[in-house]
């Protein structure tokens, strides 16, 4: 009896330890998105979204340049990576013997855990310097080296979740190792496979430091991909450090926007290709 | 080949049934040799190997259970029944052959006989365990012709000096009636078993009952 | 006498180091059904994987020996492994529909990803195979429902229907009806003993009962080798070698 009441309590100490932790987790999200939301969002109006900035000093404005720019450069980043990023993910899973799969895994593993800032760097050097000036193509250029190494993982891991005989049935109807690969395992896992890429791309879009030294960032509103162009994680850092008020308003409001993009994406990632386990997860909560 | 299941069996034993009905008919009257006989007795053992093959083939394969298994069974056990009565009508022939008169009681005999047959092989066509029953009750009325015909041709030949080898095959040809009634009455209680699971044998107040 | 359909001799097949078919000769007839049977391990599974050529595409697997479809060598260096398996048809153990397409896609994956662009020709092929593999009238309403909805009996049709697509001369089947329910693996033996009369079929099987109930011809494997092939009425009552009797009558394996 005694023992039994003593085990009792441990169990829900340790239960209560986890849900604490949890909750530990949970609220600084919390703390900050609301904290972004107080801040920005009465700035958040017609006026940031579809404007360019105003000259130095006046009031008003927005941050459309960054906008822009930041869904063509991730957007194109993402257009370099995605095809490659898919290609290695596949050879790791389906030809994963010998020297050139654990050679590549090895780069892959190594790029995840350099620092963006040493991309950036990296960029510079192969792009800026050979191009002679900042471009938005550098920034697409380091962009995409961050978003490579998570699609290459997202799409092994995925498709290492396909049992064997999937595959095997695939070859057995007369079709083609590659026929295979690319209509069967990719295109049954597109759901999934979606899924890691709006999240890597998601990671991209917030990145600063790399476009510091690639895109450089802009106060104009451009589409040329050779010119230096505005993000808005560079441009909210630009005006943050700025001494104008109003500029350090406009940066609260791209901050909030930011945030709200980052979290729009992975809800809508998670939400868009599993719908149903979604709508389940409420309904049991309830 | 035909598929191997319950109803090709059945199928099969009805065919070698007719035949049976068929030589013991053939066997009492004279218009048909002995050879004709031995024609249809050729026949039937044909299918008495055959049966007893595909019965075993059957078991084998199939697996059956419940009614498929006691048909299987109850098949085999008629298949075995139906190659006797062949035989018996084959010895019929031989002494009907010798005979140069008859006797009412034989002509009885006959005529019950022949009509238990063909009861015994229509209540496994039909599943029909009340003809079973009352054929199995005609039995004792067979019976008891047989003995009648056994004292009636003794005293014929002990006091009025029946010829002897007549007598005999008169005698003979009632005994071995009598052994077919006995297999239709076998056949009877195997249809009973396989329509009730029960197994009426050796058992005289189950023989009485009608189901 | 029925024609041979696949004639394999002295076939061989090791993975790695590991020797796992030891030289088996087989005739298979036309539209006839024949079952493999043997304790775990014995190799029938890996048999079978060599006469669709699926046995090398694991690492370190090799294959010595021939096997013959119409007379040819599947196994010779000219031949496609690819266009082999057009004509060499296999179902698996579990039921694998592929994921994201639908019944229909699912059926006609195969002619389509030939090169068949013609819509009515695919559906004319869907609907062909969906009744032969005795599913159409339970998918007839839901051909763009996932093929994942099914139950999982359906699914084994399906993917039966979908191996149809091809017409294959020969189907394999590994194992086909182990993972399904009583009701749904009768169904499934129903199903080949139709499908014999157009094509044949080889099924390695581990339900001796099954083997007994549907197949014409039982061949018996121990450890790679071949003990004893036969009719199965023959293999069933009177078996020639005794390891098949103690096997058969259950005293091991």
């Amino acid at each position: 009896m005694h023992l039994s009441s003593s085990r009792k309590f441990k169990d829900r100490l340790f239960k209560a330890l986890l849900i604490a932790s949890s909750f530990i987790v949970v609220v600084p999200l919390l703390l900050i998105f609301n904290f972004l939301l107080q801040k920005g969002i009465t700035s958040l109006n017609l006026d940031f979204l579809l404007n360019a900035p105003k000259p130095v000093g006046e009031i008003g404005g927005g941050m459309k340049h960054a906008f822009i720019g930041t869904i063509m450069m991730v957007g194109l980043g993402a257009l370099i990576a995605i095809p490659i990023g898919t290609l290695c993910g596949v050879y790791l899973s389906e030809f994963n013997k010998g020297r050139i799969a654990w050679t590549l895994r090895f780069t892959i593993d190594l790029l995840t855990g350099v620092p963006s800032i040493v991309i950036g760097i990296f960029s510079y050097l192969i792009i800026v310097v050979t191009m002679k000036g900042f471009s938005a193509f550098a920034g697409s250029f380091a962009l995409s080296i961050i978003i490579l190494p998570t699609v290459t993982r997202t799409t092994e891991e995925i498709l290492k979740l396909i049992p064997t005989h999937i595959r095997e049935a695939g070859l057995a109807l007369g079709l083609p190792r590659w026929k295979v690969i690319y209509f069967i395992l990719l295109k049954g896992s597109r759901a999934s496979l979606m899924t890691g890429i709006i999240l890597a791309i998601s990671r991209a879009a917030g990145e600063t430091a790399p476009l510091l030294f690639t895109a450089f960032g802009s106060m104009y509103v451009s589409y040329d991909p050779r010119e230096p162009m505005a993000s808005l994680p560079v441009q909210i850092y630009n005006y943050a450090i700025s001494p104008y008020d109003d500029w350090q308003r406009q940066a609260w409001a791209g901050a909030f926007s930011l945030i709200l993009l980052v979290l729009g994406l992975n809800i809508f990632a998670r939400l868009y290709f599993k719908k149903n386990k979604f709508l389940k997860f409420f309904i049991k909560k309830s | 080949m035909a598929e191997l299941n319950v109803n090709f069996l059945r199928k099969q034993i009805l065919e070698m049934g007719a035949l049976a009905e068929k030589i013991l008919s053939f066997s009492l009257v004279s218009e048909n040799s002995l050879n004709d006989i031995f024609i249809i007795e050729d026949e039937i053992n044909r299918y008495h190997k055959q049966i007893d093959d595909d019965v075993f083939k059957y078991i084998a394969l199939k697996a059956p259970h419940a009614t498929d298994l006691r048909t299987a069974l109850a098949v085999m056990k008629m298949n075995s029944e139906l190659e006797r009565m062949g035989d018996q009508s084959v010895n019929i022939k031989r002494y009907n052959q010798k005979l140069t008169t008859t006797h009412p009681l034989l002509d009885t005999l006959q005529d019950e006989v022949l009509q238990m047959v063909k009861k015994s092989l229509d209540a496994f066509s039909t599943s029909n365990t009340n003809l079973a029953a009352d054929v199995i009750k005609s039995d004792k009325e067979v019976n008891a012709i047989h003995r009648e015909i056994i004292r009636e041709y003794f005293r014929k030949m002990k006091e009025e000096a029946y010829p002897f080898e007549e007598g005999f095959a008169a005698m003979r040809v009632a005994k071995n009636l009598e052994r077919i009634g006995d297999h239709s009455t076998n056949i009877c209680e195997d249809v009973i078993f396989l329509d009730s699971g029960h197994d009426i044998r050796h058992n005289p107040e189950k023989k009485n009952e009608r189901v | 006498m029925n024609d041979i359909a696949l004639k394999v001799s002295n076939l061989q097949a090791w993975f790695g180091d590991f020797h796992a078919v030891k030289g088996i000769s087989l005739d298979y007839q036309q539209n006839t059904i024949n079952a493999i049977i043997g304790p775990s391990g014995c190799g029938k599974s890996t048999y079978i994987r060599c006469l669709n050529r699926i046995h090398e595409e694991v690492d370190g697997a090799r294959v010595s020996g021939e096997v013959l479809l119409n007379g040819q060598n599947i196994y010779d260096k000219k031949m496609d492994a690819v266009e082999i398996r057009r004509h060499i048809g296999m179902v698996f153990q579990k039921p694998n529909p592929f994921a994201s397409m639908s019944i229909f896609d699912n059926v006609v994956i195969g002619p389509r990803l030939w090169g068949e662009r013609n819509k009515d020709k695919l559906e004319e092929i869907a609907i062909s195979c969906l009744k032969k593999a005795a599913l159409w009238n339970e998918v007839k309403d839901k051909l763009h429902q996932d093929g994942t909805s099914l139950s999982g009996g359906q699914q084994q049709r399906l993917c039966i229907a979908r191996t149809l697509a091809t017409n294959p001369p020969i189907i394999l089947m590994d194992e086909p009806t182990s993972a399904l329910d009583p009701i749904a693996s009768a169904k499934i033996e129903d199903l080949m003993t139709e499908l014999k009369k157009e094509h044949s079929v080889i099924i390695v099987t581990h339900n001796m009962q099954q083997a007994a109930r549907v197949a014409d011809n039982t061949s018996f494997f121990i450890l790679g080798e071949l003990v004893e092939s036969g009719e199965s009425s023959q293999i069933f009552t009177n078996p020639k070698k005794k390891k098949t009797e103690d096997y058969i009558t259950g005293r091991f394996g």
